[in-house]
């Protein structure tokens, strides 16, 4: 079962400062989604409000036909799940112990991980070759394995749609395009619906389906990699200049700075 | 797949036999002191004060004399020391948990420095208030602790969530205001200091059952509601947002966890004075020897806690009697050193 994801006229802000101003758009379930657009855009706390972590002041997010307001925390941890920028812990947990958090909405507070539960996490740290890892301490990893963790914790979570906030950021290239990939394989194989924050534009409109370019807290463009990637949506969200051409190699729209 | 199974099995053998391995040590510990009691006169009767055990265990060939002193002073002294020895363990784990820092102790929101702020008071002027049978001294440094918990909590909110950093340093900052009141205070009123200094440093002399009825409810029930949100808080070490994430209720687990916490702490202060450095070494030493995991963690910090303390207060009464060493004193001389050991072998291990 597939779940699209309403976003209508949703605005928030901390005191005076307005971050997210009346957005709306439309995920259909299967997308492979990237927000992008310069920093400050709000581009973090329009994801954390699609997550249920923030609360929009007006406007509502509905998955299907649920409001996501409605719903327990848990409910909604078993549809959507969330992988931060950085993930520090302190104490000196196994690297497969953190995927089996991951598990944590399906089981109840008197039961522990089955079997079952079990077989889920090694599937979600094998998808993310991690599980040669298993006994590994997560804070011994390096940025790029610990990064695969998280992803395998959030894959564990069995969830409908997966979003992501800037997974590559403190990544290689090697290591970026091979996270990427994964979600690709995971959108287009298992049909979960990938929704992330990316910097990287070039990267941004080789994976994405679609693609939504904000500045200010309003969305500029939203729609296919080809529709938001022009000369001019650039221009206004960056103010700077910049050379749009199509790709040879991918066959999907390439920025040159200038 | 057996070796999660085998995991939790491992857990289970591990914490039944710490628990077994107490108890003979309670049975151990009444038989040291000044009257020399056989082992097996202090085992059948420590038996017999249990609810069973009463008709099958005879105990009448016993001498009278040592029938009482286990049974009216070392046997509630010992049990004492194992009930604050768990309180602050417990409370020093799950601490360490919310605020995901390795620092903190039971201490850290200020309850020690309301519960001697306190008790001073109730020893400068001599107040003499009994309700239902607690002495003054400790109903002050109960409520002591209790408002100190209180204020920090307001302090620190905002709205319906209580940021750990906020909490962190609204608790250190009342902790030092009380001190310095307590500390003016003591200068005022020179002719109590030793008196206060005795209290603050901690000990079990002169306690009975009435104090054990005080901090065993209180304690045990802390400890079976902290053991059941034992998974969340694993969760909760990733993070709030990703707890939050992961459909924990974490502001709602916060305020649960501080709020069984102070309550046992401010009991096991108010019972023992202020024992430190329990609360802050012994679920570092748990968690070097069990792993993070707060499944495990809570009930072996718990009884691990209580062992350490029970030890560290038989050495206390016994090593110079019949002077007694405030036994806050000894759990910082053996404690410190063991921990620093056991850090060493663990670097060396790793290497």
């Amino acid at each position: 079962m597939s779940i699209d994801v309403k976003i209508c006229e949703i605005s928030f802000g901390y005191k005076d400062i307005k971050i997210l101003d009346h957005i709306s758009f439309y995920i259909p379930a299967r997308a492979f989604v990237s927000i992008i657009g310069p920093n400050g855009s709000g581009k973090s706390t329009l994801l954390k409000n699609i997550s249920s972590l923030l609360k929009p002041e007006s406007g509502n997010i509905k998955i299907g036909e649920i409001d996501i307001h409605k719903i327990s925390s848990k409910e909604i941890a078993k549809i959507i799940a969330v992988v931060p920028q950085e993930t520090n812990i302190e104490f000196r947990f196994t690297t497969e112990d953190i995927v089996s958090m991951g598990r944590s909405p399906h089981i109840s507070r008197f039961q522990s991980e089955s079997i079952k539960d079990y077989k889920i996490v090694r599937e979600a740290m094998e998808l993310t070759h991690t599980y040669h890892l298993k006994d590994r301490v997560i804070n011994e990893l390096s940025g790029g394995e610990r990064q695969r963790v998280i992803i395998a914790r959030a894959l564990a979570q069995e969830p409908k749609i997966i979003l992501l906030d800037e997974p590559t950021s403190y990544l290689d290239i090697r290591h970026q395009i091979e996270i990427l990939q994964l979600l690709k394989k995971l959108n287009q194989q298992d049909g979960m619906t990938v929704v992330a924050v990316l910097h990287d534009i070039n990267l941004a409109a080789r994976f994405s389906t679609h693609m939504v370019l904000l500045k200010d807290g309003k969305i500029i463009e939203s729609g296919s990699p080809d529709q938001v990637i022009t000369i001019k949506n650039l221009k206004d969200a960056y103010e700077m200049d910049m050379v749009v051409q199509k790709s040879p190699y991918t066959n999907t729209p390439y920025v040159i700075p200038l | 797949m057996n070796i999660h199974i085998e995991k939790k099995i491992k857990w289970r053998i591990i914490w039944i036999s710490m628990g077994i391995i107490l108890f003979f040590l309670c049975v151990i510990a009444t038989t040291i002191g000044i009257a020399n009691i056989k082992i097996t006169d202090a085992l059948r009767i420590v038996l017999h004060q249990l609810p069973v055990m009463k008709n099958i265990i005879k105990i009448e060939d016993i001498s009278k004399s040592h029938q009482i002193i286990i049974k009216s002073i070392r046997l509630p002294r010992i049990l004492l020391s194992v009930l604050v020895g768990m309180s602050l363990s417990i409370s020093g784990a799950t601490f360490q948990g919310i605020f995901k820092n390795p620092m903190a102790d039971p201490f850290v929101i200020g309850i020690s420095s309301g519960a001697a702020l306190g008790a001073t008071l109730a020893i400068i002027f001599n107040i003499d208030i009994k309700i239902l049978q607690i002495n003054t001294i400790s109903l002050f440094a109960l409520l002591g602790a209790l408002g100190t918990t209180y204020m920090v909590y307001n302090l620190a909110r905002i709205n319906s969530q209580i940021p750990v950093t906020t909490l962190l340093l609204s608790g250190i900052a009342v902790g030092q205001f009380l001190t310095a009141i307590m500390s003016f205070l003591m200068v005022l009123y020179s002719n109590d200091l030793n008196k206060i200094i005795f209290w603050t440093l901690g000990g079990f002399s002169t306690k009975g059952w009435q104090q054990v009825k005080i901090i065993a409810l209180p304690v045990l029930i802390g400890w079976s509601l902290l053991y059941f949100v034992s998974k969340d808080l694993n969760v909760m070490l990733l993070g709030e947002e990703s707890a939050k994430n992961l459909g924990i209720e974490v502001e709602k687990t916060k305020r649960m966890i501080l709020l069984i916490n102070s309550f046992m702490v401010a009991v096991a202060v108010s019972v023992s004075g202020i024992i430190g450095f329990v609360g802050l070494i012994i679920p570092h030493i748990v968690r070097i020897l069990v792993g993070p995991d707060h499944r495990i963690l809570i009930p072996i910090a718990g009884l691990g806690g209580g062992l350490f303390m029970l030890l560290a207060d038989t050495v206390a009464r016994t090593i110079i009697a019949p002077i007694e060493i405030p036994v806050g004193i000894i759990t910082a001389i053996f404690g410190g050193p063991f921990f620093i050991y056991l850090l060493k072998k663990k670097k060396s291990r790793l290497s």
